[in-house]
């Protein structure tokens, strides 16, 4: 029989459809569809500067106020659909997959080891190693670990044991110190 | 393999035929909105060679017409040409990131449910929690939401496996096949 070192924590985790969108706009704000947020920022307050200071540049005419009108309206336009538009996009997307995370994975328990972390639920068993995961995101209420592109291992920080909280919470940040990023929330 | 009505199969994927069926089930996924980028592709294409001809009647400058013709010309060609290249290359990074598919899975299909084991996952599921499945020429693709993607190369069966496999597929999760 193969020797098992203890594992450092277990628990069950339950993440709500809350939880798990909250999640999901997290992953996809560090790798996914969000990443260029800081960008559209950027493009966005620079159009707006582009279209108001070629105003002055034509004849104030009505034909010639549109072009820069029409890059003025670029602005809001990029920020609405980056702020406003994709998020919904992708938080009903992630209610679907919800469906199907609920039936196969809620509830779970979860079992911390050195290397690796085994979410054994009703009829399945995973076993992630942190190695292959590819970050880490910590919010004031969920710990997500990133496992790809697609797939995601949600710890609400109201399931953590309180005898053991802040002890799982600081082997996390140990075991993903490089690849760690804290957020207030997908925005910020 | 089958004994008493289990389909067994150990599968290993290659890197381009995950490729090749991701990219030919984005297309299919994309069926409904290729239609609305051809015809909005059309229609600039229409303005901006009418810019070319009566451009001083319509105030369309040779220039911006060109560039109307130019975007039309892509938006036409995206679905066709240009998206199976980004889909594709998108689906091979996709699996250098995906560890799981590396490794040889074994499946036991059962009439309801299939059984999985791989060095990441193992358990059974019940066929009808499949989100969406499709086959291509070259495989089975088949997905369990964000949680498990299943590709099972066709070269791994005969033809009678095949039409086994299709036949538990579409009693047990009909509805959720792509068409």
């Amino acid at each position: 029989m193969a020797y098992q070192r203890p594992h450092k924590a277990e628990f069950v985790i339950n993440p709500t459809l809350e939880e798990y969108t909250a999640a999901s706009l997290l992953v996809e704000r560090q790798a996914g569809a969000l990443r260029a947020l800081p960008w559209v920022v950027v493009l966005s307050a620079g159009l707006l500067f582009l279209g108001l200071s070629s105003f002055g540049w034509f004849k104030t005419t009505y034909t010639s106020i549109i072009m820069p009108l029409m890059i003025c309206l670029l602005c809001p336009f990029f920020l609405i659909v980056f702020f406003v538009i994709l998020p919904g996009i992708l938080k009903k997307r992630a209610g679907g997959y919800y469906k199907t995370y609920d039936a196969l994975m809620n509830p779970a328990t979860l079992r911390l080891y050195a290397d690796n972390a085994i979410t054994e639920a009703q009829s399945i068993t995973l076993t992630d190693p942190y190695a292959l995961m590819s970050g880490c995101i910590e919010t004031p209420e969920l710990v997500v670990l990133i496992k790809d592109r697609e797939r995601m291992l949600i710890i609400p920080k109201r399931c953590l044991p309180p005898e053991c909280a802040q002890e799982v919470v600081s082997f996390l940040r140990t075991v993903f110190s490089r690849r760690r990023r804290v957020r207030k929330n997908w925005v910020f | 393999m089958e004994q008493n009505n289990v389909l067994s199969l150990s599968v290993l994927v290659t890197r381009e035929e995950y490729s090749a069926a991701v990219a030919i089930s984005k297309r299919k996924h994309r069926r409904k909105t290729a239609r609305v980028t051809m015809g909005f592709g059309s229609w600039l294409i229409i303005c901006g060679v009418a810019g070319l001809f009566f451009g001083s009647y319509i105030l369309l400058a040779p220039p911006a017409a060109i560039c109307l013709v130019l975007a039309g010309l892509f938006l036409l060609c995206y679905d066709g040409l240009l998206a199976p290249i980004i889909d594709r290359a998108a689906a091979a990074r996709e699996y250098e990131e995906k560890e799981d598919l590396h490794f040889a899975t074994t499946y036991y299909f059962y009439d309801d449910r299939v059984a999985v084991h791989n060095g990441r996952f193992q358990g059974e599921l019940p066929l009808s929690i499949l989100t969406e499945w499709g086959e291509t020429s070259a495989l089975f693709g088949l997905e369990v939401g964000r949680e498990l993607s299943m590709a099972i190369p066709k070269r791994l069966l005969d033809t009678q496996q095949e039409e086994r496999l299709r036949s538990i597929l579409e009693a047990a999760a009909g509805g959720a096949k792509i068409v």
